[in-house]
This record gives C-alpha cells, structure tokens and sequence, in this order.
C-alpha cells in the first residue's frame, strides 16, 4: 500500500511538472502552429535563475515569482526577434530552436557549471505528512495542488475571458481571427510569454524537488513532447490527461521496470503517432 | 566539372591525405564518415522532402553491427560491413513502415521518437552493447592482410574510398528515373499520384536507402574510433546530420558533403581553442536557418554573382 | 463498354453533402462536359472519379472495373488521367522535366535506382514528340513557375494526354485563358482522337457547346438533368438557375 501510494504521489507530482510545461508547448503549437525544441531551456533556465535567486534572497518565494517573469521576457524576446522569422517553416523551426537549445544550455553550464544542484525548499514545505499509515511528502502534495490550481486557472482564462476566446479561435482559425482585425502577433507574443514562464515556473518548483542539471532541458522537452503528442496538439485538456499518463507511466515504469524505463515514453509516443497522429483530443 | 577533373582533384586528396600528420588525417576521415552520413540523411531531406530527426538510430545500428561482428564473428570488412548495413537497412524497413504513416510535423516527432528508442536500446542492453559504456575493442577491419589499415593515414584512404563509392552511388540513384522521381515527389506528391506513380513506395525505398547509407556511414565509423557509444544514436548527431546537409545545401548531389566537411573541420578548429564548442554550433545553427537556409555554397555564389555584376 | 459510371456516389464532409447521390455514364469516345453553378458538386465529384477523395457511399468503374477502392495511381494506370482546378505542376523544374515525369510514370522501370534517366531513349523520345505536338519546344528548358498562365494549363493538359489515357478528366481547362490561348484549347480537345474519352467541368458556355456531345448538369450536389446540346440550350429552368449567375 505505501508502495502505491508514493509511486501515485510521485507520478502525480511529475505529472503536474509536466502540465505546466506541456500546457504552454500545446497551446503555443495549437495557435501558432510552431515546434519549440528549446521548450526544455525555459524550464532549465528558470531552475537556474531560481538557484541565483535563492542565492541572493535566500527566498524560495521570491525565486518562484522572479524567475519565471525572468524567463517569461528572455521568451518573448526570443519570439520577437529569432523565431517569428520561421513561422511557417516546420524544418526550420525544428533547427532553429536546436540551435537556441544548445546556446541555452552551453551558456547555462559555464555560468552555473557541471555539477547538479538543487533548490532549497522552504522549511513549511519540508517534512511529510502522515495520513491513515501513509506518508506523504508536503513538497509535492504541494506541487500536485498547484498544479491543478494552475490548471484551472488556464482554463478559467481560455474559457471565460476575451482573449482566452481570442486564443481558442486562433487555435481554430488563424486566417479568420487575422481577418477580424485582432492583433494576432501581440496574441502569439502573450502567449509565447505565458507558456515560457509557464515552463520557468516548471524549471523553479521541479528543480526544489528533482535537482537541475546540464540536460535537464533536453530530458524535460523530451517528455513534454511526448504530453503534447499523446493528449493532442492545441487541446488544454490533452495536455493534463497527457500529463497525467506521462507522468504515471514514467514513475510506475522507473520503479518497476528499471530497465526499460527510456522507453516507457517512446513507445505510446511512437504508438500515437502511427494510429491518431492528432492525439486523444487534439485537432487533425 | 569535367570527370577527369574531379578525378585528379580525388588523386590529389588521396596523394595529400597519405602526407598529412596523422591528426589533420584523422579530421579528414571525421569529414568523409559524416559525408556518407549526411548524404543519406540529404536523399530524403533534400530529395524527398522529407525531415527526419531520428537518423542517428541508422548510423548507430550500422556501428554497433559491424562493432559487434568484428568483435564476436569476422574481421573481415565485408562481412562486418553488411551486417552494419543490412542492421540499419532492416531497422529503416520497420521504422518506415510506422513513420510514413504520418506527415510534416507528425514526421517529425515520429522519427525523433523512434531515434530516441534506438539510443534507448544501446544504453539500456548492457550485456550486448555495452550500455553507456559503450562497446570498446573493435579491431580494425583486415582487408586480407592484418595490421594494414592500423595507421590513419591508411584507414584515411580506405575512408576516402568509401566515401567515392557512396558519392558515386548516391549520385547514380539521384540521376536515375527513381531519383527523379523524388524530386517531383517533394515538390507535388498530388500530381504526382495522379500521373500514375506509387508515391508511398517511392518514399518507404528513399527511407529504406537513406538509413542504408547512414549505416554505412555508422561502419566507418565504428572501425575507425574502435569504439561507438549510444550518443552515435543521439538525437544532437541526428540534428547535426541535418545542419551539414542545409549548410551544403539539401538537395543539391555533393552539397552535404561539403557541409559535412565545413562542419566537422569547425569543430575540430574550435574546439582546439575553447570548450564553448556547443554554443557556437547553437549558433551556427541559428545563423545558417536565418541567413543561408539555401546552404553556404549558394550563399557565396549568390555573393559572387552580385560582386560581378557590380 | 461505358468509360465511366457512377452510382450513387455520396460525399458528406460533416454536415454538407457536396455530392448527394449522383449517378451519371458515359459512353467511350464521348465528350461530356459538366455544367453547373458553383457549390454544385462538380469539383467534388472529380475529386471522387480521380482518387483525391474517398466517397462516403457510391460506387464508381471505370471500364466497366470497380475503381470505388482504388487510389489516384492505381485508376492512373486503369487509364485515368486529369487536371486540376488550381494547375499542378512542378514549379521549380523546367518544362522538360515537367513532361518527363509525366512520361516516365508509364515506362517499364520507373523504380530504377541506378541508370540515368536520361539514358532511356524511348522515354526521351517520346518527350521530343510532345513539346513538337503541342508546341512547348520553344519553352523546353523554361522554369514552369516562370511560364504564363495559359502555357501552365497547356503544359498540364500535355502532361496529362502524355501516357496515352483512356478517360480525361478536364477540370475548368480554359479557367484564365485569354480569348486566343482558349481557342488553342478548344481546338486541342476537339482534335483529340475518339479512342480517348473526355469529361470536362467547363463554365464558359461557348467553350462548352463547342466540345459537348452531351451535357450533365448539376445542382446542389445532384443531377438535375442531362441531354444533348439542343436540348440543354432549349432548357428554360436550366437557365434560370444556371444562367442566373454571370462570371
């Protein structure tokens, strides 16, 4: 039972990490039709910028709000200027954003060199809590909880504000939203801000909980890529159920099945791709 | 250019690499494995239209084969070379089957998937592969007479043959009715179905070909270093395979090998001088989509062109 | 033996049925040519005989074979062949290369990876004869995206005729010609030999009467009626509905 029980906290936890990451991936591919393989440097850089933070503040909170508005500005200016140029080239898009990949990463490890570091929690969100015979680390009970929090706020706002309809016709309809007059390139900019900081706020609470290390960014986009493919491109809701699977079937399998553990992501990815390329809920 | 002078321009690489120290010859050899790398990833890149981002998977299998049957069976090139080509040959059979079920960003990541399965499996088969190990000990290919290719100047002309073979090949299969074909393939896959053509199989053999061609690559590879790791199946070594086919210039015939030579002598150069290698190929990669997308060679001809008519 | 028939043939794309049980034959050597106010159906239907489109329900034969399963390629070899709406081409490739795909698809050996395609001189003689019958010599080594539009559309149908088809499938061949070029056209069907069956979607009345033997028209996804040129021209509802909306 405790077995269980930590392996279904800790895909739960993993599976949220993921949603924040895999939410700004999905939307920003379902809008502006664009592959991010540099996705995983928002999530680095936010863990480091989180480290440098903590360092200076000795605050968790204020690495949690800083970073990822750090990030969220290097990502917009990163759409701004490199990559609005390839907007409708996949191939180019794929090598370009390689590219930002690797800069991201080199630079990252000679500022903040090789060796893994971690982020260090708070002390109320140190300790477990026991329930019932069962013992549930708070980090990530807490964690789980934000993650739905962030969940629903996502989904309030695409659901229930004007620019969150803007965002939901665009993903339908690019040609017709251009065609009302929106400001389409200030919507793609807003949302490019959000999913990066998104995957920064990503960066700082997985780092307080899994470390960051040099190819924790290629590690991460990986497995947010495999989110997006399985819950569908464009679709909020494949990202959090996608997450969900991800999440779970990483756990379970690193834990039961230590040896296949690489490929308990591949294969539904590959699987997906062959049979519904568009996802469980994604648009064709 | 004439044949002959392609010819005597071969003879006088030849000539040169035998004199080169043996450093310089071991960068020249670095640029011919990937050449036949990157001419496979450009037949269906370039060609076909096609990107994959998973060709490493071909590359690595082609090593690993021939790796482990120089070690275990035969060290004798031929055998060593067909089942590094026949391995990657097979696994692009099964992985075309399943990635040409899709298409343009759906591709994409299939393959991206199925390379990283490939590189799953070398890291994860310990007993066979040696996990992140690697497999180390593989003896240099005896072409009849032992300890002849143990020099670099001399495994550089074996490469440089190799590589005249691949070229030759790939240049015979561009020039054919099937390598037309895949041209109008990637321009109008539509007209092209209503003309009459079997359009998905021209598509599954160019896969097939282009991971044979990669395998081999994976070969040379692999009796050269005497060694191959799952990074030789890495997505970086797929992506890289990519830039020095656009750097070239995709679908021209020689295009990725002289990107592949532009990008290996990069790295050795920079390396030499500082450990940032990683971010100056980031940025390469940067520089090249946004200012050469056509290659380096169409961009100094472009230059050239408008210099002359200044 | 009927060159084409279609049964029933249905094509639903969520809530619109572009083609809404259409049935029409057409016998061997016969030029017919659909009529119809835009939206009727007819794209759509050609879509369905080429192979682009799969019916929702219906069948169709070519040749009196059942085509209904067969792809684009496969009813290309049955004997089919056609141009499109919105011409499809080859842009980047010259002329030549144009006709030579285009010829190459029906020779022996097409999956030939090691001789040159050049070297095949039935092949190459074949596309000689076409740029001299059908006047592109001069443009031979032009880059197709360069060409005028009426070239385009003259290539295409060239390109079409080039394996020897048994059934043509025209889609708005004149659509953007000038006066001049639509005439060459015309004369260029008309001069086809009656062992190829022609099917041409045609809104230019002059263009259309010219070629006809037999006219079907659509509406709305069905046939509203058939006939011979005098009967369609005598037809007052037709002209209500059709002649209603000017180009």
């Amino acid at each position: 039972m405790t077995f269980w029980s930590i392996q279904i906290l800790n895909g739960l936890s993993l599976a949220m990490l993921l949603f924040l990451l895999a939410s700004g991936l999905s939307v920003i591919f379902g809008l502006m039709r664009f592959i991010n393989l540099a996705h995983g440097s928002f999530y680095l850089l936010g863990a480091y910028a989180g480290l440098s933070v903590i360092r200076v503040t000795d605050s968790f909170w204020a690495a949690l709000v800083l970073a990822p508005l750090a990030v969220a500005v290097i990502g917009v200016a990163l759409q701004r200027l490199l990559l609005h140029r390839v907007q409708s080239n996949e191939l180019a898009q794929v090598l370009l954003t390689f590219g930002v990949l690797l800069v991201v990463s080199d630079l990252s490890l000679w500022i903040w060199g090789g060796l893994p570091q971690t982020l260090s929690r708070p002390a109320i969100l140190e300790g477990s809590w026991r329930w019932g015979g069962i013992v549930f680390p708070i980090y990530r009970l807490a964690l789980t909880i934000t993650g739905i929090v962030v969940a629903i706020a996502i989904w309030l706002f695409l659901e229930r504000t004007r620019i969150g309809a803007i965002v939901r016709a665009g993903v339908d309809d690019e040609e017709m939203v251009r065609g009302i007059g929106v400001n389409i390139g200030a919507v793609f900019s807003a949302v490019f801000a959000v999913g990066a900081g998104l995957a920064g706020l990503a960066g700082v609470l997985g780092g307080a909980m899994l470390g960051v290390y040099p190819g924790a960014d290629f590690e991460v986009v990986l497995q947010a890529f495999a989110v997006v493919v399985i819950g569908g491109l464009g679709s909020l809701r494949g990202a959090f159920i996608g997450s969900l699977f991800i999440g779970m079937v990483d756990t379970l399998g690193k834990s039961l099945m230590p040896d296949l553990a690489l490929f308990t992501i591949f294969v539904p990815m590959v699987a997906m791709l062959a049979i519904r390329p568009s996802g469980l809920f994604g648009r064709a | 250019m004439r044949k002959i002078h392609i010819a005597a321009g071969l003879a006088a690489l030849a000539v040169a690499g035998w004199l080169l120290p043996p450093y310089y010859a071991g960068l020249v050899v670095d640029g011919l494995i990937f050449a036949i790398f990157a001419l496979g990833v450009n037949l269906l890149l370039g060609h076909t239209g096609l990107p994959s981002l998973g060709h490493a998977a071909y590359f690595g299998m082609g090593a690993y084969a021939a790796g482990l049957t120089a070690i275990h069976v035969s060290q004798s090139f031929w055998i060593g070379a067909a089942a590094g080509i026949g391995g990657a040959l097979l696994l692009g059979a099964v992985y075309g089957l399943l990635a040409l079920r899709t298409a343009g960003v759906y591709f994409l990541m299939i393959t991206l998937a199925l390379g990283q399965i490939a590189w799953a499996v070398a890291f994860s088969w310990r007993r066979v592969t040696g996990g992140d190990d690697g497999l180390r000990g593989v003896p240099r290919p005896d072409l009849g007479i032992p300890g002849l290719l143990d020099d670099r100047n001399a495994y550089f002309l074996f490469a440089l043959a190799c590589c005249i073979a691949a070229g030759l090949l790939m240049a015979a299969i561009i020039r054919s009715p099937f390598g037309r074909s895949l041209r109008g393939i990637h321009e109008n896959p539509q007209r092209m179905e209503a003309l009459g053509y079997r359009v998905w199989l021209h598509k599954y053999l160019a896969f097939v070909l282009s991971a044979g061609f990669s395998g081999f690559a994976g070969v040379v590879f692999v009796y050269y270093k005497g060694f191959v790791s799952p990074e030789a199946a890495s997505i970086v070594i797929s992506a890289e395979a990519m830039l020095m086919v656009i750097v070239g210039g995709a679908a021209t015939t020689f295009g990725p090998v002289v990107g592949a030579f532009i990008i290996i002598t990069l790295s050795h150069v920079v390396s030499g001088y500082t450990d940032r290698w990683p971010l100056i190929l980031g940025l390469l990669y940067i520089a090249v989509v946004l200012l050469a997308p056509q290659g380096v060679v169409a961009l100094a001809r472009r230059h050239l062109l408008r210099r002359a008519v200044r | 033996m009927t060159a084409l028939r279609v049964e029933d043939a249905v094509m639903q794309f969520g809530g619109l049925r572009a083609v809404d049980g259409v049935s029409l034959t057409v016998a061997t050597g016969e030029r017919r040519v659909l009529l119809g106010p835009n939206g009727a159906g007819k794209s759509t239907l050609f879509a369905m005989i080429g192979g682009q489109l799969k019916p929702t329900a219906g069948r169709i034969a070519l040749f009196d074979t059942d085509v209904t399963r067969l792809s684009p390629h496969g009813r290309a070899r049955a004997g089919l062949a056609r141009t499109f709406q919105i011409t499809s081409l080859f842009p980047t490739l010259t002329v030549a290369d144009n006709i030579h795909l285009a010829v190459q698809a029906h020779a022996p050996g097409t999956l030939d990876m090691l001789r040159p395609a050049e070297g095949r001189r039935e092949v190459m003689a074949r596309i000689a004869t076409l740029l001299a019958d059908w006047r592109l010599a001069g443009t031979r080594d032009s880059i197709v995206g360069d060409l005028s539009y009426g070239e385009q559309r003259k290539l295409e149908i060239a390109m079409a005729l080039a394996h020897r088809p048994r059934l043509l499938l025209l889609d708005e061949p004149t659509q953007g010609l000038s006066a001049a070029e639509t005439e060459n056209v015309v004369a260029l069907i008309r001069d086809l030999p009656r062992d190829i069956t022609v099917v041409a979607i045609e809104h230019d009345m002059d263009v259309a009467f010219g070629i006809a033997d037999r006219f079907t028209i659509l509406h709305q996804g069905r046939v509203l009626t058939e006939g011979s040129p005098d009967e369609i021209r005598g037809n007052a509802e037709i002209q209500a509905i059709y002649f209603g909306e000017e180009h």
